[in-house]
């Protein structure tokens, strides 16, 4: 076997050492036994080689504003779901729940239906006109049916799916107080299409939020 | 692929006191801010060294890094533990620098290449024992040398010998044959001998 | 032969029983099912992951890993629907009560999807899906003509590749981003979540995103076909997209505060509203 015939296949036997012509040219062959060595040298030492260098700040900074604008990191003063507190079986339905999400939509499309009209609405809390303020500073206060239905649905989800209740209460209180805006806005634009819709998406939150909660108490 | 030198366990891990690493994957599929930067911290400098290698340009590099995290956590979800973590996001980064290099006009290896011999071969060299490299490359050297390889030769080197990439799965990753890749990788070895004796003579001459 | 002091004796058996009964509590559970064309599929989980992939034949293939021996699957099929639900056989805490299912499925097969922690997961279906949890991260991606509804409470939604259907998105305060995404009736609606897209709104489609107190952020091509309304009641609105401006709209116009305008064929109709959010449109 000449040199030139061991390099043409040195490639794919270097790992398992080659024929025993091959194996006998490289023990007679101190120029191919040199290159195997040096081959198989360099091959080690990468091995060896490990990660030295850091990326720049940058690199975080870019991940992090990307992992925020995308949605994919919450806040962590939010508290974990998984807390300890055991589990019991789902109780039985809540059949007032269903009922209350329904009459929640139907309040919401009653208020505006009656403000389209100018008249005023039959549901209309007396202290409306002065109320954007007070509203806010008391989230759960909604029209009164509103209020009752609120508390059921909190004790619902403190009942089936403690974990969960301060999420649900910080979110309603957020969902009321667009309820609230909303309210005010279609009380000083009162043939405004816009603003009528705003009011009809504040209240479909509403009744998704009830809906969530609902399941929780379904077996 | 062989695993990561001195890997520990998964479960032993620990990033931060009382974090495993097992916890921060957990934390981070619930969108757990402080996992996220737990977990970059101790996979960065492996994942932008892999990117380093492979594109011998610290920018890009950079980017691909940003670009591999990014992936791995809107896909964090899907990691089981069938495999290491470690191992997952590697993957991960090998594909995101791949794709990047596809999208540059990546030398593709020839699906036809000839077995040729080298041109320069060490038959000509006259009493070769005497130059052995064995011995004579500091880790400086050798990193210099891998950044010369031209990036085709460079991109299967630094996934064999020393990402730890078998020739199947290179060729799989490569979408080439075995047979190319083990005979980029002897090249990518003749050429790195090449630029190391040149090195070293280099070297000798000035002192 | 060195003896071992009794002391560390029972602490490896301890030990190893322990290993035991936790590699026996957490356990995987395999389904196979052949549905036939345009199956449903539901799974209701409480914790744990759904992800969904769709599948290279006709079959709908099922994994779930159970948390612990507290919590069950009820897997049924009736016909060309199957219903998976997460079924808690005793006190057990979330973390015992957690299920991870990952689902292969036919793409044309309707899905419906109720996971309280989430994540959802749906890549590569082209039907119906329904997609719920109170705080559940939900990405939907490569999805042609399904409807999509998306319901969360805190929990993100992402749509990326995402076309030619009716999309819905509730959510109080997950914030809600779109990567190349459009469809005929396009509607998001947020409280305080923000809402970022990322497109160039299809062709003849229907968009609507609103919220309370986020911020909305459109990213737009030259090249989009779009009649735009952007106005918020308290929130800065800017834009330096070069729309050909409109002066008689339906909505008031208030410099920094509202704006109405077209670009090209004006072919989508695009509607941004926030009561204190900031809306920023702009020129990719």
């Amino acid at each position: 076997m000449t040199c030139a015939e061991f390099q043409a296949v040195l490639a794919y036997i270097i790992d398992n050492g080659g024929n025993a012509e091959q194996q006998e040219h490289l023990r007679q062959c101190a120029v191919c036994s040199g290159l195997v060595s040096d081959l198989k040298y360099i091959a080690e030492q990468a091995k060896l080689l490990v990660p030295m260098m850091d990326p720049s700040k940058k690199v975080w900074d870019g991940i992090k504003s990307s992992l925020e604008r995308e949605g994919l990191v919450k806040d962590s003063a939010r508290g974990s779901l998984l807390g300890s507190t055991p589990l019991t079986r789902w109780g039985p339905a809540n059949w007032l729940l269903p009922v209350a999400a329904a009459l929640l939509v139907a309040v919401g499309l009653l208020y505006y239906q009656n403000r389209t009209g100018g008249q005023q609405a039959t549901l209309q809390p007396s202290s409306d006109n002065a109320a954007d303020a007070s509203i806010q500073a008391a989230p759960l206060q909604s029209a009164s049916m509103g209020d009752v239905q609120d508390q059921q649905v909190l004790s619902e989800v403190a009942a089936h799916i403690p974990a969960l209740s301060q999420s649900y209460r910080q979110d309603l209180q957020r969902v009321n107080a667009y309820i609230a805006d909303a309210r005010g806005l279609v009380t000083r634009n009162p043939d405004d299409e816009e603003s009528r819709q705003a009011l009809m998406e504040a209240y479909q939150q509403k009744a998704m939020l009830y809906k969530m909660a609902m399941r929780h108490s379904l077996p | 692929m062989r695993p990561e030198k001195g890997e520990l366990t998964q479960a032993k891990k620990t990033l931060v006191p009382g974090l495993t690493e097992a916890d921060a994957i957990d934390r981070a599929k619930q969108g757990d801010s402080e996992s996220f930067e737990a977990l970059y911290g101790m996979h960065k400098r492996r994942v932008y060294s892999l990117c380093l290698r492979m594109t011998g340009n610290t920018a890009e590099a950079e980017d691909l890094t940003q670009e591999a995290f990014l992936q791995l956590y809107r896909k964090i979800s899907t990691f089981r533990g069938e495999s290491a973590f470690s191992t997952w996001l590697h993957r991960l980064a090998v594909n995101v620098v791949l794709m990047h290099l596809r999208k540059k006009g990546l030398p593709e290896v020839s699906l036809e290449e000839s077995l040729e011999p080298q041109e320069e071969g060490p038959k000509k060299d006259i009493g070769a024992r005497d130059n052995m490299l064995a011995g004579s490359i500091d880790r400086v050297n050798l990193e210099r040398a891998i950044e010369s390889l031209p990036p085709g030769y460079r991109i299967i080197f630094v996934l064999h010998d020393i990402e730890g990439y078998e020739h199947n799965e290179i060729a799989e990753i490569m979408g080439c044959s075995i047979g190319n890749s083990k005979s980029q990788l002897h090249k990518a070895r003749m050429k790195l001998r090449d630029l190391l004796k040149t090195s070293r003579t280099e070297r000798a001459t000035r002192s | 032969m060195t003896s071992m002091p009794r002391s560390v004796l029972w602490v490896l058996v301890v030990l190893a029983g322990s290993a035991t009964l936790v590699a026996a509590a957490e356990n995987r559970k395999e389904f196979h099912y052949n549905l036939g064309p345009h199956a449903a599929v539901s799974v209701m989980n409480q914790f744990g992951g759904v992800t969904i992939t769709p599948s290279s034949d006709s079959q709908v293939g099922v994994v779930a890993l159970l948390r612990s021996n507290k919590v069950e699957v009820d897997a049924t099929q009736r016909g060309g629907r199957l219903e998976l639900r997460t079924h808690f056989l005793q006190n057990a805490t979330p973390d015992e009560g957690r299920v991870d299912y990952e689902l292969r499925v036919p793409a044309d097969t309707s899905l419906t999807v109720r996971s309280t922690s989430g994540p959802i997961s749906v890549q590569g279906i082209n039907a119906d899906m329904t997609l719920e949890g109170d705080a559940a991260n939900i990405v939907v991606r490569q999805a042609d003509g399904g409807h999509i509804h998306a319901h969360t409470l805190s929990g993100p939604v992402r749509l990326e590749d995402v076309a030619h259907g009716d999309v819905e998105v509730i959510t109080v305060s997950g914030p809600v981003t779109m990567e190349n995404a459009d469809g005929r009736m396009f509607s998001v609606n947020t409280t305080d979540a923000k809402i970022t897209y990322n497109g160039d709104f299809g062709d003849s489609g229907e968009y609507s995103f609103a919220n309370h107190s986020g911020d909305i952020d459109v990213i737009l091509p030259a090249s989009a076909s779009v009649d735009i309304t952007a106005t918020s009641e308290k929130g800065a609105v800017t834009n330096d997209f070069p729309f050909h401006a409109l002066t008689h709209t339906a909505i008031p116009l208030t410099q920094g505060k509202s704006f109405a305008g077209t670009a090209n064929a004006g072919s989508s109709s695009v509607r941004l509203r926030s009561f204190s959010g900031r809306i920023h449109v702009k020129k990719k």
